[in-house]
Parts: C-alpha cells; sequence; structure tokens
C-alpha cells in the first residue's frame, strides 16, 4: 500500500519535502514509520530511540493524535493522511 | 465554550483620557472594540515570558495596542547572534540585560502604559508569585522545563495562556484557557531536546503577533481563540494547518481537568 506522509521542522531537513510517498509493508501506523524509515534512514536517530518511537514525536492520523486515538497499532488504509512533527522549542 | 466565558475577569478599572480615545481610535472600530474593549486592555496586566524573538513583537504589539500594564521577564543578556529576530534590542544594546533594553524601547513606543521588568530565570520557586495578579501569560519562551513551569501557574492561579513556539520557517500556536481547555503538558507531554535552533526573525514576527491577536480576542471575549486546536504554521511552503487537540485525563499537571 502507498501512503503520503507529512514532515516537519527537522524531519523534512531529512527527506528534503514537505510530503512523501512511502510504501507500506504492514497495516498500522507503526508500519508506516518503519517503512518511511526504510526509505530514509537518515530519520532514525531523529524519530527512534532503540525500538522505540521516541516520546515526543507526534504522529498524525487523518489529523488525529495517534496518542489520543488507538496508538501506534492503529490501522491504516490507502488514502490516509499521515502527519509526523517534533514539537519546536524555539521562541 | 462562547465567548462570554473566556473573556477575562477585570478588576480596577481605570478610565480612558482623550489621549487614549485619540491614539487607539482605529483599533476601537473593529467589531466588538469600542471604548469598552478599549478599557478592558488597559485594566489588562500581562505576562510576557521571554523577550527574544517571540517576545520583541509580543510585547511591542501589546504596548502600542494599550495593554495597560506589561511584565517582562528575562534571564538573558543581549547577544549580537540574537539581533536577526529580536527586534527590540539593537546593535548598542549588545551585552546589556535584555529586559533593560526592553523596557527603554517599550516605555519610549507607548509612554501611557506601566512596564515592569524581572530579570532572572523563572524557576519552581518564584513561577507562582510571579505570575499572581496578571490577566494573561505570553508564552514567549525558548524551552520546555520553563513552558511546564508557566503552565502549572497559569493552572494554579486560571490565568488564560497562549503559548508559541518556532524554529526555522515553522511555528506552533495553541490558546489554553485553565479548566476549559487541554493544558500545555496535555498537548505536549514530553519535552523535546534544547537545541540551538535555526530561525528567521519573520517567523516569531509571525507567531508573536497571533499571540498578541489572541491576548486581545480573549481579553475582550471576541471572536474565537485558537483553542482545543494546534496552530502549524508551514512557512517554508505558506501554509496553516490545524490539529485538534484533547485533555490527556492522566495528565500530571492538569489531571485532565
Amino acid at each position: 500500500m502507498k501512503l503520503k506522509v507529512k514532515l516537519f521542522a527537522n524531519f523534512r531537513e531529512v527527506t528534503k519535502n514537505k510530503e512523501v510517498e512511502v510504501n507500506v509493508k504492514g497495516n498500522t501506523v507503526k508500519d508506516v514509520i518503519s517503512s518511511l524509515i526504510h526509505d530514509y534512514p537518515k530519520l532514525e536517530p531523529l524519530m527512534f530511540t532503540g525500538e522505540e518511537i521516541k516520546p515526543y514525536v507526534n504522529i498524525l492520523l487523518n489529523g488525529k493524535s495517534v496518542r489520543d486515538h488507538g496508538g501506534f497499532t492503529s490501522k491504516v488504509k490507502e488514502g490516509d493522511d499521515i502527519a509526523v512533527f517534533p514539537p519546536v522549542s524555539g521562541g | 465554550m462562547t465567548q462570554k466565558e473566556v473573556a477575562v475577569a477585570l478588576h480596577d478599572q481605570k478610565e480612558l483620557t482623550d489621549y487614549d480615545l485619540k491614539r487607539y481610535n482605529r483599533q476601537m472600530m473593529i467589531k466588538g472594540f469600542g471604548e469598552e474593549g478599549q478599557k478592558k486592555l488597559k485594566n489588562t496586566k500581562v505576562f510576557v515570558a521571554g523577550v527574544g524573538g517571540l517576545g520583541s513583537p509580543v510585547s511591542t504589539y501589546l504596548a502600542v495596542a494599550g495593554f495597560g500594564r506589561i511584565t517582562i521577564a528575562d534571564l538573558d543578556v543581549v547577544d549580537l547572534s540574537n539581533l536577526n529576530r529580536q527586534i527590540l534590542h539593537w546593535d548598542k544594546d549588545v551585552g546589556n540585560v535584555k529586559v533593560k533594553s526592553g523596557l527603554e524601547k517599550l516605555t519610549q513606543i507607548n509612554p501611557s502604559i506601566e512596564v515592569e521588568a524581572f530579570h532572572g530565570k523563572i524557576d519552581e520557586n518564584n513561577v507562582y508569585d510571579l505570575i499572581k495578579g496578571h490577566d494573561i501569560i505570553i508564552d514567549a519562551m525558548d524551552n520546555f522545563p520553563t513552558r511546564y513551569l508557566l503552565n502549572r501557574a497559569a493552572l494554579k492561579h486560571k490565568i488564560p495562556y497562549i503559548h508559541a513556539s518556532v524554529w526555522g520557517l515553522e511555528g506552533r500556536l495553541t490558546t489554553i484557557i485553565p479548566g476549559k481547555t487541554p493544558c500545555f503538558e496535555c498537548i505536549f507531554p514530553n519535552a523535546p531536546p534544547k537545541e540551538v535552533f535555526p530561525i528567521l526573525g519573520a517567523t516569531p514576527g509571525v507567531l508573536g503577533t497571533l499571540q498578541v491577536t489572541e491576548a486581545v480576542k480573549v481579553v475582550l471575549g471576541i471572536g474565537k481563540p485558537v483553542t482545543n486546536r494546534l496552530l502549524i504554521y508551514d512557512g517554508e511552503y505558506m501554509e496553516f494547518h490545524e490539529i485538534e487537540v484533547k485533555k490527556n485525563p492522566k495528565c500530571p499537571a492538569c489531571g485532565g481537568k
């Protein structure tokens, strides 16, 4: 399944694009992120600590935070909209 | 939430002068503003946490809008590398305390308001006293630990808290009304690492002026503040995105209340 993933801030520095198409192996949010890292390995240290997605990394499935709605095992389907962004701290 | 509910309770009422009526004439023409609205601003005390990239446009636009009492707080001194964005500070101020530089400019840009300065670090011992007595908190900080402290103080004293943060050509904005909306810690339960971040001066210019717009709306009870939503400004592609944010029932700061 092919899904489009939107990226922000320093994640975008890696992909050079606000949106990338990812060939997803699997059907969960976590699978989307794993497939994204497969295509852009430089994202891994930014998004993961060991096997875990860093706690401050925000992932949105169709505009809603997966933390509030179903977690990383939430199912995704063709046409879903995924966005990944870090909080930014600057002032 | 109705607009009346988010309108800030106001105390000691100073009347508008002839000078005020002339100075603020153009904004009093705005729907829902009028003399009554201007009087509310005159009698509102705002706490601006940080006079850097965000705090410069924030305190400047608060001052010219006629917010009657403004407190600026910062621990830093002006560095030459600040000047691409921190427009309250000029070349002559390099090496000087930021709140002193800020106070000097703000009292000149609007001599009819009161500006107070706190030079020092906002910490867990002083935050509750520093914030007490203010009607609005504007988050112009550059780090998460201090934002968490300000959020706790905002919750304790039930003071609206207007958050923004910036990175490069991007920014985030949300308005927090204690007891009604998710708190800062509900939205950001985990802090990103502190970093020396890339930044264009115009980015905090955008976000800072949005924060002042929110402050005016919250005080006057007009429009619809950016509550229960996080606004994401993407200057690189010139897009505004919005995401829904929710209270976290397990939030260590507000308990989801």
